[in-house]
This record gives C-alpha cells, sequence and structure tokens, in this order.
C-alpha cells in the first residue's frame, strides 16, 4: 500500500479533522515510536485544532479529504476523526487511491475492531471502523463473558450495557449524535456477541467530572461461579491496560440476581488532550493507535 | 399571573417506578377509562423512564411501549394522551417515531436540567411533528433559575409547546418553586410547568405556589403513586384548587372513585415519606433510586444512609442506577455489622419437637422427629470475631472453609465430624418415611461433607447426589462421597426440571440471604418432584440468642415465621422443624 514500499519501520499517518479526538491523537502519535504524523487536514486552518496541529504535524491542511488524496503518494494509513456522515464520502474516495484508514467516528461503516478481541483482523480490511466509546470499553469483556458461558454450557439471553461520561467531556457532536452512538454501538455489541443488547448513556454533570463508567449486565440460563467470571474477564481487561492503563474493573462480575451478571469498569485517560475524566476519549483513540502499530508490519 | 390550569396524570407513567414499571394492561385501560370521566387534561403511560427504558438498569417492564400506548389510546378521547422521552434511553427511529404512530399527543421530552443539548436533535425532528412536546427539564435543584432559563430559552426556540420543571428529588420548598417558576413565567412565551415530589411533604404546597406563580401544566399522581416517596397527589391538589375557587375542570367525586380504584388494585401500597426517600432528598437524590439503594445494601451488605450519602457527593442523576451498585461495593466492608461486645458464653440443649400434620395448613405434610448431633459440642461460642479471616468466611458465603466447619466453636461448627450413626438413623427414617427405593434419585442441597449423602449410599439409596457452596467442605469429604458431591449454589441447579425423585435440605435454609429465599425455593420445587426442608428455629426463650448460636444464620425466624414465608412463595412440600434452646451459662 501507499508509499510503495513493502516494509517499513515507521508509518507516515494523516489524520482528518481538528477536533478533540485529533488533537488526543497528534499527541498520541508524538509519543509512538513508530508513527510520523505526515498530515493534519481539517477544513479551517483557524480553528484550535488546526494550529495546534502546526507543531505536531509536517503539514496542516485546509482542503481537508482533497488534500489526503493530493499526497497520497506520503501517506500509509488514515485516521478519519471528521463525522459519521463525512466518512462514508471520505471512504470511497481513500478506497479508490488505495489509503487505508482507521474510522474513529460512528459510521458503523467498516470492519469493527476492538484489538482485546479481533485485532488481527484488521490487517484484512482497508477500513476499519473503532465502533464507540461505549463499545470498546465494553465489547472485549461482554465478547469473553459470553464466550465463558457458552463453553461452560450456558446460553447468554441479553447483554446491556450502561456508560456514563462526564458533562464536560461530551462535546455538541457526541451530544447531537447520541442516536447514532446507541445505535452503533448496540448493533455491534449484537454482532460480536450474538445476543440482543441494549446500550443507555448517561452524561453526568458532577464536578469535578466523573470518569467514564461503563456497566455490563448479561442475563443467562444456566449456571456459573463469581470466581470463573472474573477468570473469564482478567486476559482482556490486563491486555487493555497495557494500552490504556486506566482501564480498570470497578465492580468484579457479581450475580445480582441468580441469571444476571453485573460488572463495572472505570475509564481513565492518559490525560494527553483532555484531562483524564475523558476516558471516552482515549479509550477510542489509544486502540486506534493500537491497530496501527498492528498494522505496521503489513504497512 | 393566574389563569387557567391543565392537570397532568402521570400515575401510570412515574407511579411505574413503584410498581416495577409493571402496571397490568386492564389498569392502564380502567384507569384511562376513569380519567376520561373525571376529564383529566392528559394522561401520560409508560415505563418509569420513559420510551425504550424497560432495561436491567432501571426495570425491565413486562410490556412493550407499543402494547402500553395502544391499551391508553383505545381509552382516550378527550384526553390526552401522553409519554416520556430521555434521550440516551431512546432514540428517534427506534422508539419515538413509532410511539407517533401510535397515536401519542404528548411527548415529555426530558433530560437531566444541565445536559438539555443531549435533546436538540431529537426535538429537531420532533417538532415538526404534528405532536405536542414539553421539555422536562429534570433535578431541577441543580441549576440556579438563571441556568434553567438560558436552557430554556434555546429549547423555546427549537419550537417546544411548553418547558416543564421536574423537581425529581422532592428538594425544592415553595420559596424556591415561587422564585423559579415566576422568573421563567415572566422571561418565556411557553407553558411553563411543574412536577412535584413529595420527599419533604412539600408537593402539594409547591405544586399550588407552581400555579399561583405563573405554570399552567401541573403533573400529578392518583394516591401521589410514584417513585420513592411519591408525586403531588391529585385529588388533594385538584380539591385543595377547587377550595380555593380555581376551576380544575375536573369531577371531583368521579376523581375519588378513581382513587379507591386506585388503592384497591395497582396503587396498594401506597408511598411514603420515609428515612430513606427523605436523605435522598437531603442529598438531592432522584426519589426513584429507593429499590436500587435497599437492594444495593442488602447485596453489599452497606448502610443504604452511606450509600445516599456518596451517590449525593458524586451528583449522581436520573438513569445512573448502576452506579448505586458501584457505590456500594466501593464501600463495602467500611461499617461493622457485627458487634464484638465481649458477650456471655452460650450453650444450647436441643428440643426435639415434632409438628402434627394438622397444625401445618398449606404445606402438604409436616413431620416427624429429628436428631440433632450437635450435643457432643461441648464449648461454647462467644462473641469474639476478632479474626479477619472468619469474618472474610462469614462474609462470603461461598468462601466458607476451615474456620467455620473445622476451626474452634468461637468460629463456627468447632469441628463439623461425622457421626456416622446418627446419619445413619437419620437415613434409615427418611428411606420408609418416603418410601426411597435404591433407583430413587435423591439430592442433599448444603451436604457440606457429604455425610447424608454417604449414609443414604450405605443404606442402599444407589442415585444420591449432593451440592454445597463450600468447595472446603466438599474437598474435606469423604472419598466414597467425593464423585457425588460438587460445589454449586443452590440458587442455579445444573438439572432438569424434576429429574430429583427426593431432595433435602437438612439446616440450610436459614443461612440463605432472605432476598435469595425465592430462587432458592423456586430451583428446589424445579427440579425436585418432592422435597424435604429441615429447619432449626429458636425455642422461645431462645430468639435473642439464636444468631449466636448459629452463626451465619441469615434468617432467624420462629416457626409461625417459616410457614407463613413457605406458604407465600409457594413451597408445597415437606418441612420440619428443630427447636433450639440456648442456655446462658
Amino acid at each position: 500500500m501507499g508509499g510503495g514500499q513493502t516494509m517499513q519501520s515507521r508509518i507516515k499517518a494523516a489524520i482528518l479533522g481538528s477536533g478533540h479526538i485529533s488533537r488526543d491523537l497528534y499527541r498520541k502519535i508524538d509519543r509512538s515510536e513508530f508513527i510520523d504524523l505526515e498530515l493534519v487536514a481539517s477544513r479551517n486552518l483557524k480553528s484550535e485544532g488546526s494550529i495546534e496541529a502546526l507543531s505536531f504535524s509536517r503539514s496542516v491542511s485546509d482542503k481537508g479529504i482533497e488534500d489526503v488524496i493530493r499526497y497520497r503518494e506520503e501517506i500509509d494509513l488514515v485516521f478519519d476523526c471528521t463525522s459519521a456522515k463525512a466518512h462514508i464520502d471520505n471512504y470511497s474516495l481513500l478506497s479508490a487511491n488505495q489509503l487505508r484508514v482507521i474510522d474513529l467516528t460512528p459510521s458503523g461503516i467498516g470492519i469493527g475492531i476492538i484489538p482485546a478481541v479481533n485485532i488481527a483482523e484488521a490487517k484484512e480490511h482497508d477500513n476499519i471502523n473503532l465502533i464507540s466509546c461505549g463499545g470498546q470499553s465494553s465489547i472485549p469483556i461482554l465478547y469473553h463473558l459470553c464466550k465463558y458461558l457458552r463453553e461452560s454450557g450456558c446460553i447468554p439471553d441479553y447483554v446491556e450495557v450502561s456508560s456514563a461520561i462526564s458533562s464536560k467531556s461530551a462535546g455538541m457532536a457526541t451530544r447531537y449524535n447520541i442516536d447514532n452512538y446507541i445505535i452503533q454501538t448496540s448493533n455491534s455489541i449484537s454482532k460480536f456477541c450474538k445476543v440482543r443488547s441494549k446500550v443507555i448513556l448517561n452524561i453526568n454533570p458532577g464536578d469535578p467530572p466523573i470518569k467514564m463508567e461503563t456497566s455490563i449486565s448479561v442475563l443467562f440460563s444456566g449456571l456459573v461461579s463469581e470466581h470463573d467470571l472474573l477468570q473469564a474477564i482478567s486476559k482482556p481487561i490486563e491486555y487493555i491496560q497495557r494500552y490504556l492503563p486506566g482501564y480498570r474493573l470497578l465492580v468484579e462480575p457479581r450475580l445480582l440476581e441468580p441469571h444476571r451478571i453485573f460488572c463495572s469498569i472505570s475509564v481513565a485517560g492518559h490525560g494527553h488532550h483532555l484531562p483524564a475524566y475523558a476516558g471516552n476519549l482515549d479509550i477510542i483513540t489509544s486502540a486506534a493507535i493500537q491497530v496501527a502499530h498492528e498494522l505496521r508490519a503489513e504497512l | 399571573m393566574r389563569g387557567f390550569v391543565k392537570l397532568h396524570d402521570s400515575t401510570l407513567r412515574d407511579g411505574n417506578h413503584a410498581a416495577g414499571h409493571s402496571i397490568p394492561l386492564s389498569y392502564i385501560q380502567l384507569h384511562c377509562d376513569f380519567a376520561e370521566k373525571c376529564g383529566i387534561h392528559s394522561v401520560e403511560v409508560g415505563h418509569g423512564n420513559g420510551l425504550g427504558a424497560s432495561s436491567l438498569q432501571v426495570g425491565l417492564s413486562p410490556y412493550s411501549d407499543e402494547e402500553i400506548i395502544s391499551t391508553a389510546r383505545s381509552a382516550l378521547n378527550n384526553t390526552k394522551l401522553a409519554v416520556h422521552v430521555i434521550p440516551g434511553f431512546a432514540t428517534y427511529d427506534s422508539d419515538v417515531s413509532p410511539a407517533i404512530d401510535y397515536g401519542v399527543d404528548i411527548f415529555r421530552v426530558g433530560t437531566h436540567c444541565t445536559e438539555a443539548s443531549i435533546s436538540y436533535s431529537l426535538l429537531d425532528k420532533l417538532c415538526s411533528q404534528r405532536v405536542e412536546v414539553v421539555s422536562a427539564l429534570m433535578m431541577s435543584h441543580m441549576s440556579t433559575k438563571e441556568e434553567l432559563l438560558s436552557a430554556s430559552l434555546i429549547l423555546q426556540d427549537k419550537g417546544v409547546n411548553g418547558i416543564s420543571i421536574y423537581d425529581s428529588a422532592g428538594c425544592l420548598d415553595q420559596d424556591d418553586v415561587k422564585d423559579i417558576i415566576s422568573y421563567l413565567a415572566d422571561n418565556l412565551d411557553v407553558q411553563i410547568g411543574f412536577h412535584g415530589h413529595n420527599n419533604l411533604g412539600l408537593a402539594i404546597a409547591n405544586s399550588f405556589q407552581s400555579y399561583i406563580s405563573g405554570a399552567s401544566l401541573i403533573d400529578a399522581s392518583i394516591c401521589g403513586f410514584g417513585a420513592g416517596a411519591g408525586n403531588t397527589q391529585l385529588e388533594t391538589l385538584a380539591s385543595y384548587m377547587e377550595k380555593k375557587g380555581i376551576d380544575t375542570g375536573l369531577d371531583i367525586c368521579e376523581l375519588f372513585y378513581m382513587s379507591d380504584f386506585a388503592s384497591s388494585t395497582y396503587c396498594s401500597i401506597k408511598p411514603a415519606t420515609d428515612p430513606i426517600t427523605i436523605a435522598c432528598s437531603l442529598n438531592g437524590l432522584f426519589s426513584g433510586f429507593k429499590k436500587h439503594i435497599l437492594k444495593a445494601s442488602k447485596v453489599y451488605d452497606v448502610d443504604p444512609f452511606l450509600i445516599i450519602r456518596d451517590l449525593g457527593s458524586k451528583k449522581i442523576v436520573a438513569g445512573q442506577e448502576d452506579q448505586i451498585y458501584v457505590s456500594a461495593k466501593s464501600l463495602a466492608g467500611s461499617n461493622e455489622k457485627i458487634n464484638s461486645d465481649g458477650g456471655k458464653p452460650l450453650s444450647f440443649q436441643l428440643i426435639n419437637n415434632v409438628f402434627p400434620y394438622s397444625q401445618v395448613k398449606n404445606i402438604d405434610k409436616v413431620l416427624f422427629e429429628r436428631r440433632r448431633f450437635y450435643s457432643e459440642c461441648s464449648t461454647c461460642r462467644d462473641y469474639d470475631f476478632d479474626s479477619n479471616l472468619l469474618k472474610f468466611e462469614i462474609n462470603n458465603i461461598s468462601e466458607r472453609g476451615f474456620h467455620y466447619y473445622d476451626g474452634s466453636r468461637e468460629t463456627g461448627y468447632g469441628g463439623y465430624n461425622p457421626f456416622p450413626e446418627k446419619w445413619n438413623d437419620l437415613a434409615r427414617l427418611v428411606i420408609s418415611e418416603f418410601n426411597l427405593g435404591v433407583s430413587s434419585k435423591i439430592l442433599d442441597i448444603g451436604c457440606a461433607k457429604g455425610f447424608f449423602v454417604e449414609a443414604l449410599i450405605n443404606n442402599g439409596i444407589k442415585d444420591a447426589w449432593g451440592t454445597d457452596i463450600s468447595k472446603y467442605a466438599i474437598e474435606s469429604a469423604s472419598l466414597n462421597v467425593r464423585q457425588r458431591l460438587f460445589v454449586q449454589s443452590g440458587l442455579r441447579l445444573p438439572f432438569p426440571d424434576k429429574y430429583f425423585d427426593f431432595l433435602f435440605s437438612l439446616d440450610t435454609l436459614q443461612e440463605i440471604p432472605f432476598n435469595d429465599l425465592p430462587f432458592f425455593l423456586k430451583e428446589i420445587k424445579r427440579v425436585s418432584n418432592k422435597s424435604l426442608l429441615l429447619i432449626p428455629v429458636p425455642s422461645p426463650s431462645s430468639i435473642d440468642s439464636f444468631k449466636s448460636w448459629s452463626i451465619m444464620s441469615e434468617c432467624s425466624f420462629t416457626k409461625e415465621d417459616w410457614l407463613v414465608i413457605l406458604k407465600d412463595l409457594g413451597y408445597n412440600s415437606y418441612v420440619s422443624f428443630t427447636e433450639i434452646e440456648i442456655l446462658v451459662n
């Protein structure tokens, strides 16, 4: 792909958009040993994010996707941080130009990747979707719980994910797209776990802001022990903690009712761009970097 | 400013919090019939948190939104049909749009008072439809009047028909209401509403004050039926307004019939201000949290008031019910329930007691003499719970190990040793009493070290099994029976329906957490054809000290209490009691 080299030690990346997600990515890419930020392409050179990009990126543009395509020879990988709607158009252009993209919008097109579950599949696709913050925080747990339940002869019947994020970390885009978030997250959970799901999002105005918290419930038939459930999810949690140490089990799996598992996670970010409470931002940007590193050998 | 008033009946929506979101459809229909007759302006129906909110998080409803709305729709003509919507629970495409098709007239779009912006995209779609839209600013006590106004002005621009101030935690008083409502009424063009909760007993006064200050859309519930402490009581408010010469448009007489009907059916448990709901109010928490707080308090053994204080400090908003469990978990272990008062050494003796069949009317049969084996344990127990390990074992039922079974008498049985002749006696007795045969399938729940299973096998039963929650006990069982025993909570038995001919639960029931009893008995009933529960109960003189005798006792009831409980829970097989007398040295 791009650049014409088969094997290289560093990825040359472009970012589409200059909002909070992009700005957090600048900092994460800056810290990465394997990624160079070649281009930040948004629609407004005067935005805070564009101005800031000058100190992180080799070039900054206000021509958006057009400039990404124009400089395609210089680029191996694109991070799309625009919007679900914009991503659909962006992807058709990127794909026509053989550019691989990691999509951080809740567009729902492209292959859904959860690093702790299916990161290996990323290599086979050119449009990699990271679902949503609720998806990144809950699916690793849910996938392994459901897998464990099925292996022990139980049947997961229904799962529910309720996330709370701080008001300060929920920008207007998040608020306008709340329905999108719910529908995409629920669809992805059902796809990964092969079970009916419901997703709830609360926005908490507390000050100081709360960390992102996600609670998970699973209804199932059969029987399990709480101890085994904890073991079933300890590996994915350790996996995520390697790239996001603030991902933490707050309530270990508990049978609140005989056929209902409940557990809860809190997600603190690295505090790169937004403060640590905005775990909802970091869980998705950290996953993006993780996936990019995975793709490195491929590029 | 005083003008017309529209009384909005939120019984079937907010009341659903109190009714576990399961007010039956037939009552919804009858309630709506009454509402028509009374001339109520509008009736709100649905899950307590509105459309699409049936969830483990808040509570599951047995009825779909469609069923509830259609039922109400068919009963209403002049009275308008309203629903509640909270973005984050419901989405436009999957919940709101279908509700428009089912014929809803009024949408109450609720958000936490500071977060109205999460409803903008919904309002953009909804306000262009031919329905009435009222924005509900919930937990209004968490905003200033200026913040409420600036949120309201944007909502007004979005095209809503009204803005309602929800006192979801029931912690405003008349001065607050006057201040907020008159300020909004002076600065907004749309109708102003007020939704009162009764945590401080001020719901009627606040609602009346809101009308005096310019609100025209006032929410109330029949019998005050609602979350936690309940809402403004509709029949009281309407009567009081009529007394003050305000035309509510309601037929008060019909309203009383409606109240009678409601209180004898779905609002049979009247909402009341109690310490929990008052504390919720003082800590600014949504009243509907009460049930979850009590449950979490039980699950994690934490003082509910500690939970309330913690949640209040985190500013938990309506919809964050999961945080109640997170909070309880974080507090678990911080309060000591067991007093170590140095107590008095106790010893005990046993009285065998037989209850004749006739005394147990609703339970199949009660029988036979039970022999106890504890008399060999001569040491006494005192209240010394210093050992952290023991505390751990006591609080973690599945971790019961050495200390409980084979530690000192201070920490448990003081040696749970086999007395084969006693167990053999018991086995022979039940085999003859219940005509058990060689091939009878038998299960002993709470089998501990499997002594009884072993005795059954020694007496010719081939197919006897045991389960216990303690891994330690089962690992300590003799090799003859180890493969017939397994570690398992009695709440979920891995057997098909009616698998066992006979099931025994010896000395176990009193150790099951009370909240789990229904599940435990249900499982017993499910997997067995017949069963026998042996339950130790205190003799009349030992009621107070019984708890100290049975260290793990979750349920120390008298036999009369047990009979009522078992009957209530639908248990219909055999039961026997052993009366225990405890002597203080």
